[in-house]
């Protein structure tokens, strides 16, 4: 494809000694200007990050100092249940609400792609879910998935069919959940959407000559095309997924209600470093997760030059 | 012309904007001076307090006062507005002492919460604050023990009931004072007794008739149960109230070893979890789950004929449905003898590193050890952890008789170093038996080994 000029043209009309000392002026300024957002960062991020290193390896409560006690929390986590229990409902959780956000997502983004009259009012309708905050959604939810009184049984009753408990029953209150995130999924269409027209018209018009139909264009053109994009909201999706915290905190009051069902790595670690004044152990499950992201993260980078198709490679 | 009005409009705006930010930020640096030296000459602030006090301080607006922030998670409803009154007459009958009441918001249980931890390791600690005491012991080290002080100004445990005194100490350690305590006791809706033939004034005594009135008291339409005549665990049906009513014993003091699978318990939970059996666990949780609360609350909508509640659903109950035709008895008991209660309640703490301890303690003292401060527990129903207080409150109220008379048989919960895991994990432990994880037993082993490891861990992290 073609090289953009840019940084060519600039050099062209400026004298190279000239560009130095405007350069190193310009990047001083940068730096003056950028020092507020640096120093908080590392205050408020990078000291907290590596301090929590430390007490992964201490028993520590926040307000008496830290016991170094070396690899205790990690060898305790191993035979912590409610640990185990936490991984299987988080990966349960990852395993259905990400690819199912993908699909749904592209299919909607596909959608309101369109042109059609009314478009702007649909993108429209399909993003607001997001601006709701998340306490006020999960009390939405809740009137909506009520076993006896909510809207979606009723409406199932009319068909027919008897409504399952919903949040009430632990084999369908993670289902109920992905379903309320699937509501907020707003964000990722927003991407999915910038994608779409960032897609040339000529491949599409090509192969409507070549008589290729609808489906065909989607699957042989827009999808090959959309994978930088699918990629970057399937990584963000599962470390989001992974961290999932505030709705089911707030739907169950960090409980974690009914068996189980509901409790998430991250709660049980806010509950161990807020509520059982064991930060040290909550810094150890915060590193085990940091890790499994990480390694995940990884794997997908690296299967990444398998399916993603950035335009401009050959 | 129009623009011209328009702008002028505008302009009349801005100044008025101006001059209400000079105002607004003049009383901020006010404000800004006076907590930063803690105390102040009244006459700084006449817009701070409000009328009344500053009539019955007229004298007093030279003395320099000392400002105390207090801590409570009550804003709304009985328990808001005594919260609202205490301070109020505190500081009305308190010349040099000045409380600020903050309404801070627990996270998760309801005893201490995450931000107190944080304004005591950020060395920014509220002045006192109110926290349920089961949770309190694994605080200690963020709290200012008060045994010194006590005993200073004579305040000892024969004037508080057993269960608030020794909830409120761990190994011999004052962590608080004891401010209140809630009973349960059974609720029944006299008017369904009627109508199922049963006598409104022959509550059931033992566990046998509470399960066959239970049964006569329920009433279906087609599938799905209209009304049921109790659920165990609904309210305050805890693992607590029925393990104890079972006569089970939940701590060892000998051993310092929880023993939630005490057998007892262990009875307790089958027959709490055999009751959803012959229900039908999905007919309970589809009730259950569809419940409100306040005036929808099942009892008091006549939904549910039984429940196991505590004593502040009588002001509910007065405020939503003044008409419920109810009685309240023992929570009944294997045998129909031995009523206890499950008593809760707060304490009133002083974080570690307060600037002003003796403002702190005088507060705390007033609220929990005077007559003045406790009678105030009257406005949410709950009662005072000084016995004679009650006695003085209540004693004219017929429906807190059983509660009184039980009262001084209450159990707490025990005072440990895990006290919010061992509430978390007991209260689903009757979900996760119903749902098919494990038998009672096998459950209530899970819980007692996974406490007393954590409490076992504890302890060696405080040697």
């Amino acid at each position: 494809m073609i090289q953009l000029p840019v940084k060519d043209s600039v050099g062209k009309w400026m004298k190279p000694h000239l560009l130095d000392g405007i350069e190193s002026k310009r990047a001083k300024y940068g730096y003056i200007f950028a020092l507020p957002w640096i120093i908080g960062l590392l205050i408020f991020y990078a000291y907290p990050l590596v301090s929590s290193v430390y007490y992964s390896f201490t028993k520590y409560n926040v307000v008496s100092p830290a016991h170094w006690v070396g690899l205790d929390n990690y060898v305790q986590l191993f035979g912590d249940q409610t640990f185990w229990t936490g991984i299987r409902n988080t990966i349960f959780y990852a395993l259905i609400s990400v690819p199912l956000s993908v699909i749904l997502g592209i299919f909607l983004a596909i959608l309101l792609n369109t042109s059609i009259r009314g478009q702007g009012i649909f993108r429209t309708v399909f993003f607001i879910p997001t601006l709701v905050p998340v306490v006020a959604t999960s009390i939405i939810w809740q009137w909506l998935l009520n076993p006896q009184f909510g809207l979606i049984n009723q409406l199932l009753a009319m068909v027919g069919i008897t409504g399952p408990p919903w949040l009430g029953d632990p084999d369908w209150s993670k289902p109920s959940l992905i379903l309320m995130a699937q509501w907020g999924i707003g964000h990722s269409i927003i991407i999915y959407l910038a994608g779409l027209q960032d897609i040339s018209k000529d491949y599409s018009d090509a192969a409507s000559v070549d008589g290729a139909s609808g489906l065909r264009k989607v699957w042989s053109i827009t999808l090959p095309l959309l994978t930088p994009v699918i990629f970057f909201n399937m990584v963000m999706g599962i470390i989001n997924a992974l961290q999932v915290f505030t709705l089911p905190y707030a739907l169950t009051y960090g409980t974690g209600n009914p068996a189980n069902s509901l409790l998430f790595y991250s709660m049980y670690l806010y509950n161990n470093a807020f509520k059982y004044m064991n930060m040290g152990y909550a810094s150890a499950m915060a590193w085990i997760l940091f890790i499994v992201i990480m390694a995940i993260t990884l794997i997908l980078f690296r299967s990444s030059n398998r399916w993603v198709y950035y335009s401009g490679d050959e | 012309m129009r623009m011209n009005g328009k702008s002028r409009v505008l302009s009349l705006c801005l100044a008025a904007v101006l001059v209400l930010s000079i105002i607004v930020l003049a009383g901020c640096g006010n404000q800004q001076n006076t907590s930063d030296s803690n105390t102040t000459a009244e006459s700084n602030k006449p817009e701070k307090t409000g009328d009344k006090s500053n009539a019955g301080n007229a004298q007093a607006t030279k003395e320099a006062k000392t400002r105390i922030v207090f801590w409570h998670n009550w804003s709304t409803g009985p328990s808001g507005e005594s919260m609202d009154k205490s301070v109020e007459e505190f500081n009305k009958s308190h010349d040099n002492i000045v409380v600020e009441p903050l309404f801070v918001a627990t996270d998760g249980g309801d005893s201490i919460t995450s931000k107190l931890l944080t304004a005591v390791a950020g060395g920014t600690p509220p002045d006192a604050m109110l926290s349920s005491r089961y949770g309190i012991a694994e605080y200690m080290d963020a709290l200012t023990i008060l045994d010194d002080l006590a005993e200073r100004d004579n305040i000892n445990q024969d004037m508080f009931y057993e269960w608030a005194w020794e909830e409120a100490t761990y190994e011999g350690q004052l962590l608080g004072l004891p401010y209140d305590g809630t009973a349960r006791a059974l609720f029944y809706n006299k008017d369904h007794f009627k109508e199922a033939g049963l006598d409104p004034e022959k509550p059931p005594m033992n566990i046998t008739e509470l399960e066959e009135y239970a049964k006569k008291l329920s009433v279906r339409d087609g599938d799905m149960y209209t009304r049921f005549g109790l659920i165990p665990w609904y309210g305050e049906g805890w693992l607590y109230s029925w393990g104890w009513a079972f006569g089970g014993e939940f701590y060892d003091e000998a051993t310092g070893k929880v023993t939630a699978n005490d057998p007892k318990i262990v009875e307790a939970l089958t027959w709490m979890t055999d009751f959803a059996e012959q229900f039908g666990f999905q007919n309970i949780t589809s009730f259950t789950s569809s419940a409100g609360s306040d005036a929808m609350n099942p009892f008091i909508a006549g939904q549910l004929s039984m429940m196991i509640t505590g004593n502040w659903m009588i002001s509910q109950i007065d405020q939503y449905n003044p008409d419920l035709n109810y009685g309240i008895s023992y929570i009944p008991t294997p045998n129909g003898e031995n009523f206890t209660t499950y008593v809760g309640g707060r304490a009133l703490i002083i974080p570690k590193g307060v600037k002003n301890l003796e403002a702190s303690w005088e507060f705390v003292k007033w609220m929990c050890a005077s007559e003045e401060g406790q009678s105030l527990k009257k406005i949410t129903k709950e009662f005072a952890a000084m016995p004679e207080v009650n006695t003085k409150i209540y004693g004219d109220d017929a429906r807190q008789d059983i509660f009184l008379e039980v009262l001084p048989n209450g159990r707490h919960r025990p005072v440990i170093l895990a006290g919010n895991m061992m509430w978390d994990e007991l209260a689903k432990a009757p979900d996760l038996v119903m749902n098919k994880q494990g038998t009672p037993k096998e459950v209530l082993d899970g819980i007692t080994e996974k406490i007393n490891s954590e409490i076992q861990k504890k302890k060696e992290q405080m040697k």
